[in-house]
């Protein structure tokens, strides 16, 4: 069975991006606008990996990440966070010793196959 | 009327007493006969009592026509015994008199006692003196000893005693001072000494201890062969004074170190412009040295025009927040200028400056301006950096559908491809038309313009937009405003954007009864171009990132210089910006610019 995605991102057109890279890479696609969708769907479809962006509207990754975090149904869920921005969530992680840091981390724009390479050693494929 | 047994006859006894001894006598003499009829008097007891012939005694002591009820005289008349006695009556003039009567009877050789003489003085001028005196001495404000050549307090008024106690037995400084032996410096050791007054500041202690501050005078008051036997001493307490004149002192003090120490220059003049108080760093700005005071004229070369006019009912003279002095060099300097007049009782007292040095001011103006833009700088470069960021990996992804698409012939992701790079050159375009339109205002052009006239233009311009979504734009303003003095392409460019803003959030909230609000209210004061929708409105994250840079609602819409824009064009007119916003209900963006608008050019 193919492994699940969950891409987090307020952009359309890197949604359409990364969808089309993960389906082109076997990967069962799903994506989220802003964190509180991204929390609400890693709750309920239980995605084996989640790309997050940092900066959106609604509701930043930041909180998005940290919810993730401290909820026991998604706390395990490998996260790889694909940004613009590299200040803001590195000072969020220096400030806060409680919560582990992201697994990855990749600036945009992205390396494709190191990109490729992360998701399938994280999924175990 | 005389009596038949009399030997001697009025004319014979006037021969005997009329000597120079009975008209010389100090009293008032007068003799009577047996009927009280005044028979002679001297010139003495008329000067006192007035005209006498013919009268009864009666008559001219006591000014009545009846007799006396206990008369002394009759009593003399009858056991031939010198009598006295105080009695009242009046003088020549009506006023009451008191005066002592002797009376003597006068015999003839047969022993009877035709006549008898009366002698009075008068007693109340004496009396009433001693009686002065003594008030006087009692109960002066002052304090009044006698003390003897021992210093032994002798006699002391009331005031004294109330003050220091007790005297009995007690010398000067035992009471005076509480202390066991004489002063070292002693008026009255002085005054016995020379017999002449002395006078001395001093202090002593009253009863309950405190410190009482007196003027002391002593003078010789009587003198035996041995010299001055008793001195007085006379003191005013003047501790209230004192006290005061040390409240003064004080506050002189306090007020002087106050202006001595502040870091602003401060020279005041007298009601004749006379320069009495000059602070150092007023020398040091007016690089004045010495001990002389600049004059009139020489602060006519050195301070603003504006010192010299006349104050206003408040005192003002000038208040100049930036302006030149040029010192005692000749140099310029930038200073802020103000002066002011003190009055007391509504007559001018002084003119007083404060110079505040700019020049150090400006250079931390300078470097707070310099750390801020290189703030600034490194946010904008984040900022861009962030935008681009997002726009390559938009573009890449673009490229990744093309080419695959190719790979596989799949014509689908392929117009998906076109259609991504084409969207994101739009987006490229965007970005840098924003950081033109944010670059471009660097320096406005301030001409008169009517706001209303210019903000109906511009909602004109957004009409075809709102309707499109059937949003309705609702301009309202008042009557008639004056032209004030303005951008029109950068207040253009604010409005456009709140209401283009204002559209989205209208859009965004899907409501069917969309609505923007463009109000032009204003006074002589300021101006208010009010942009209110019935939109989304704003969380308290959205409002507290407003006006960061690059901050965007619209996912990649926009860069997120809108705000920031508009932030920069207004405070370039030196006007501020308000919003408020309820989320879900709408939101509301006023910009307020001052009437008299002044460019502020950097």
């Amino acid at each position: 069975m193919a492994k699940k995605i969950l891409v987090v991102d307020d952009e359309p057109d890197v949604l359409t991006y990364l969808t089309t890279l993960f389906s082109d890479n076997g990967f069962d696609v799903m994506t989220a606008n802003n964190g509180k969708e991204c929390f609400d769907k890693a709750r309920n479809e239980k995605p084996d990996l989640i790309t997050l962006d940092i900066t959106m509207p609604e509701e930043s990754g930041v909180r998005a990440f940290k919810e993730l975090q401290e909820d026991s149904l998604t706390e395990n869920i490998p996260v790889i966070i694909i940004t613009g921005i590299t200040s803001e969530f590195k000072k969020f992680i220096s400030t806060r010793k409680q919560v582990k840091p992201p697994l990855a981390y990749f600036e945009k724009p992205i390396d494709r196959d190191l990109l490729i390479a992360k998701v399938k050693e994280l999924v175990g494929v | 009327m005389a009596d038949k047994t009399v030997n001697i006859t009025p004319e014979e006894l006037s021969g005997i007493l009329s000597t120079d001894f009975i008209e010389n006598v100090p009293f008032n003499v007068a003799v009577i006969d047996k009927n009280h009829q005044i028979v002679f008097a001297n010139e003495s007891f008329k000067n006192y009592f007035g005209n006498w012939e013919g009268k009864y005694c009666y008559q001219v002591y006591k000014k009545t026509d009846e007799k006396c009820r206990n008369c002394q005289s009759d009593e003399s008349f009858v056991s031939g015994k010198i009598l006295v006695s105080n009695e009242t009556g009046y003088d020549k003039h009506g006023r009451s008199c008191q005066y002592v009567n002797h009376y003597s009877p006068i015999r003839d050789k047969k022993g009877n006692i035709p006549y008898q003489l009366m002698m009075s003085t008068d007693i109340i001028y004496s009396e009433l003196m001693q009686k002065e005196y003594s008030l006087l001495f009692e109960k002066a404000a002052c304090y009044i000893t006698v003390i003897d050549r021992d210093f032994r307090i002798v006699r002391a008024n009331q005031k004294f005693r109330d003050t220091f106690g007790s005297i009995e037995g007690k010398h000067c400084y035992e009471v005076y001072k509480k202390k066991k032996a004489p002063c070292n410096i002693c008026n009255a050791l002085e005054t016995f000494e020379d017999g002449m007054e002395h006078s001395s500041a001093e202090v002593g202690l009253s009863l309950d201890g405190e410190e009482t501050h007196y003027v002391v005078t002593t003078t010789p008051l009587t003198r035996s062969k041995d010299g001055i036997s008793l001195v007085l001493q006379m003191a005013i307490d003047i501790t209230e004074i004192y006290e005061l004149e040390t409240q003064l002192e004080r506050d002189q003090e306090f007020f002087h170190s106050l202006l001595q120490h502040t870091s602003d220059g401060v020279l005041i003049l007298d009601q004749k412009n006379k320069v009495i108080f000059m602070n150092k760093p007023a020398q040091l700005l007016l690089n004045w040295k010495g001990k002389k005071k600049p004059n009139y004229n020489t602060l006519k070369n050195m301070f603003p025009e504006e010192f010299f006019i006349q104050a206003k009912e408040d005192g003002m003279i000038s208040d100049l927040p930036s302006t030149t002095i040029r010192n005692h060099s000749g140099e310029e300097i930038l200073v802020r200028f103000k002066a002011f007049e003190i009055k007391y009782k509504d007559k001018k007292t002084n003119k007083i400056a404060f110079i505040t040095d700019l020049r150090n001011q400006k250079k931390t103006e300078e470097i707070m301006f310099e750390s801020k833009r290189d703030d600034v700088i490194s946010e904008t470069l984040a900022g861009i950096s962030h935008s681009v960021k997002n726009l390559l990996m938009s573009l890449e992804g673009g490229m990744y559908l093309l080419d695959s698409g190719i790979k596989n012939n799949d014509s689908k992701r392929l117009n998906q491809g076109w259609g991504v790079l084409n969207k994101n050159l739009k987006r490229t375009t965007n970005l840098v038309k924003s950081f033109v339109d944010y670059t471009k205002g660097k320096k406005i052009e301030l001409k008169p313009v009517n706001p209303v006239e210019l903000t109906e233009k511009i909602c004109e311009y957004q009409k075809p937009i709102a309707d499109k979504y059937g949003i309705r734009i609702v301009f309202d303003t008042l009557p008639y405003i004056n032209k004030i003095m303005l951008d029109p392409d950068g207040i253009e460019i604010c409005l456009s954007n709140l209401i283009s803003n204002a559209i989205d959030a209208v859009m965004l909230s899907g409501r069917n009864d969309g609505k923007v609000n463009v109000r032009v209210k204003g006074d002589e004061k300021e101006i208010t171009f009010e942009i209110s929708d019935n939109g989304i409105g704003m969380n308290k994250e959205v409002k507290a990132k407003l006006f960061s840079t690059f901050f965007t609602t619209k996912g990649g819409q926009g860069p997120g210089l809108g705000l920031l824009t508009i932030r920069k064009i207004v405070s370039e007119h030196s006007g501020r910006i308000e919003f408020d916003s309820n989320e879900g209900k709408g939101s509301v963006f006023r910009i307020i610019i001052p009437a008299v608008s002044k460019s502020e050019s950097k």
